[in-house]
């Protein structure tokens, strides 16, 4: 074994900057997004969706976001190679839930209950937080909102890490009070191999009035053949649950 | 300019090479006038040695684990490739030996009076070895102290043995106890364990005697919540180091400063985010190689991809650091030279 040390500074790469969060969710009011990067000399540099890094903006101060859109930013300095960007998804929380209580997760990855899923808090790749882990069971969720509103869409945010035996779910129905289908999508393309990254699954509604609606997520039957885990049951990672 | 084409030429120019780069350091300049980056901050900066252990090797490396120095100043580390547990590196980063097929687990290394401590996380024992990796002495899970039921509990990380010979275990991988031993392998107290509370650890990864102060203390490892805690000898909770954002690994004194390996920035799933601190006394981090600037209270995290996943440091008597890494392409150590 021969080992290849790198020589000059051009040969190391710089990280990212950091955040607080690569999900953020706003209601209503534009939110900041704040970068850190403390090195002597570097700069960030920051572009919003198909802006090309060329011509990005240098990071001052905290970006103030109106709109849903993804950020990317890279950390820079003339003797250091350019970071590879990261990656800030900005989603609009356009209605939560004054109550949800869902069936209760796996042990081990309860999060901080069923508010988990009411928050405004979006999880990242690291499922240890921000999210309720469930091991092959479905997830029940009872929402509730303040007075009778139009249902347009749910949304629900999960997790697809395969590498870690996670996978998005299978299908997703939302019935009202009365336990009447109102909105139902499947999503197969969970079946197949996937980046690891949190996804927002949209189920479109009839948009009528209801006080109280059921969401019930269904993991798939069991982990696909192509996979290590083949035939096992499949863990579902969610962390938010809004409406529109 | 200096050449770099030879060991030669580099022992040659060494002093010559080393005031060029304090010049630099002393202006601010993160780079030498060569090209090559300057890592730490303060009173601490580094170069990497590019010429250590730099040559043809052939003994596989798995995850390199932990690194003491012999008697004589040979560096040895531990890694979990059963092939050759233990590699030996001379001064110069010459491979001198090769030896051990014990420890599919091997994880933690400390050394006391020409005996090694190796703790094994599969094998769920610590063992006490000669220098030639002979075993002399096996410890099982501490199921007389009533906390433990079961073998697979015990998953130990680390000792730290006292200039006395008192023997700490520190269970990071199980259930968080500390266990201490008298000097004759009696079981004197257990303490630590997981919970909310201070006394309370969560991947207690890490261990040593610190004898900075005129009473000698424990600086425990608290990587989950970033942090270090300082233990009586007795066990006694006595105050939090606190690391944002940090997964600190062992603590390593040497002299005033405190090193430490950093695994990864703010949560052990973030992978190749690591670097390394070194505090002083009074238990300030005063700077990072391959981190964030140190300042008080803000959170720490990578800045410059020196490292992947590093876990443990080791530190001569000429200041030289040494960086040896989990899951990190089967890399060997590395050897950093101080400029200041």
């Amino acid at each position: 074994m021969l080992s290849t040390l790198p020589l000059l500074s051009q040969d190391y790469q710089l990280a990212p900057p950091i955040t607080g969060s690569t999900r953020i969710v706003y209601k209503g009011n534009p939110t900041k997004i704040g970068l850190s990067f403390r090195m002597d000399g570097a700069n960030i540099r920051y572009a919003i969706d198909d802006t090309l890094m060329g011509k990005s903006n240098v990071y001052v101060d905290s970006i103030v976001i109106d709109k849903p859109c993804t950020l990317r930013a890279v950390s820079i300095h003339p003797d250091y190679l350019a970071s590879d960007p990261i990656s800030i998804q900005v989603v609009e929380l356009k209605k939560a839930f004054s109550s949800i209580i869902a069936n209760p997760p796996h042990q081990k990855y309860t999060g901080f209950g069923s508010k988990t899923l009411n928050d405004l808090n979006l999880g990242s790749l690291n499922f240890s937080k921000d999210y309720l882990g469930y091991n092959g069971e479905e997830i029940v969720i009872e929402a509730q909102m303040d007075k009778k509103s139009k249902i347009k869409n749910v949304f629900v945010s999960a997790l697809t890490s395969q590498g870690s035996w996670i996978f998005g779910p299978s299908e997703i129905t939302v019935l009202d009070g009365y336990g009447k289908e109102i909105g139902y999508a499947k999503f197969q393309e969970n079946t197949i191999q996937q980046t690891s990254k949190p996804v927002i699954y949209t189920i479109k509604c009839n948009g009528k009035k209801y006080k109280n609606i059921k969401i019930i997520i269904k993991p798939l039957s069991t982990i696909p053949d192509w996979h290590d885990g083949k035939g096992s049951p499949a863990w579902l990672f969610v962390d938010e649950v809004w409406y529109e | 300019m200096l050449g770099y084409s030879s060991m030669k030429s580099f022992s040659m120019n060494r002093r010559e090479f080393i005031i060029d780069i304090t010049l630099m350091a002393s202006f601010g300049s993160m780079v030498s006038r060569d090209g090559q980056p300057i890592f730490g901050h303060g009173d601490k900066k580094y170069v990497l040695d590019k010429h250590w252990q730099n040559n043809l090797h052939h003994l596989p490396v798995k995850d390199c684990h932990e690194m003491i120095f012999d008697p004589i100043g040979n560096l040895i580390l531990l890694t979990n490739e059963t092939k050759n547990n233990f590699i030996v590196f001379d001064k110069d980063g010459k491979i001198i030996n090769g030896f051990g097929s014990s420890f599919p687990g091997g994880h933690g290394l400390s050394t006391h009076d020409k005996v090694l401590y190796v703790t094994d996380t599969d094998l769920h024992q610590v063992s006490l070895t000669k220098l030639d990796g002979t075993i002399i002495k096996t410890i099982n899970v501490p199921l007389e102290t009533s906390l433990y039921t079961d073998i697979n509990q015990f998953v130990p990380t680390e000792t730290a043995i006292t200039k006395e010979g008192d023997l700490y275990i520190a269970d990071g991988y199980g259930a968080q106890f500390i266990t201490h031993y008298s000097p004759n392998g009696d079981i004197k107290n257990i303490f630590g364990g997981r919970g909310d509370e201070s006394k309370h650890l969560d991947n207690a990864h890490g261990i040593c005697v610190d004898y900075r102060r005129e009473t000698p203390t424990l600086i425990i490892t608290d990587r989950n919540r970033c942090c270090f805690k300082r233990f009586s000898l007795a066990g006694e909770y006595l105050e939090t180091i606190s690391i944002p954002g940090a997964n600190v690994c062992r603590p390593v004194i040497k002299g005033d400063y405190l090193y430490a390996a950093v695994l990864t920035t703010d949560s052990t799933s973030n992978a190749n985010s690591g670097f390394v601190i070194i505090l002083d006394k009074n238990n300030q981090l005063v700077s990072s190689i391959g981190g964030v600037k140190p300042s008080p209270n803000d959170r720490n995290y990578q800045t410059i991809k020196v490292f992947k996943h590093p876990h443990d440091v080791a530190i001569d008597d000429d200041e030289n650091l040494y960086v040896c890494q989990w899951n990190s392409s089967q890399v060997y150590p590395m050897r950093f030279n101080p400029i200041s």
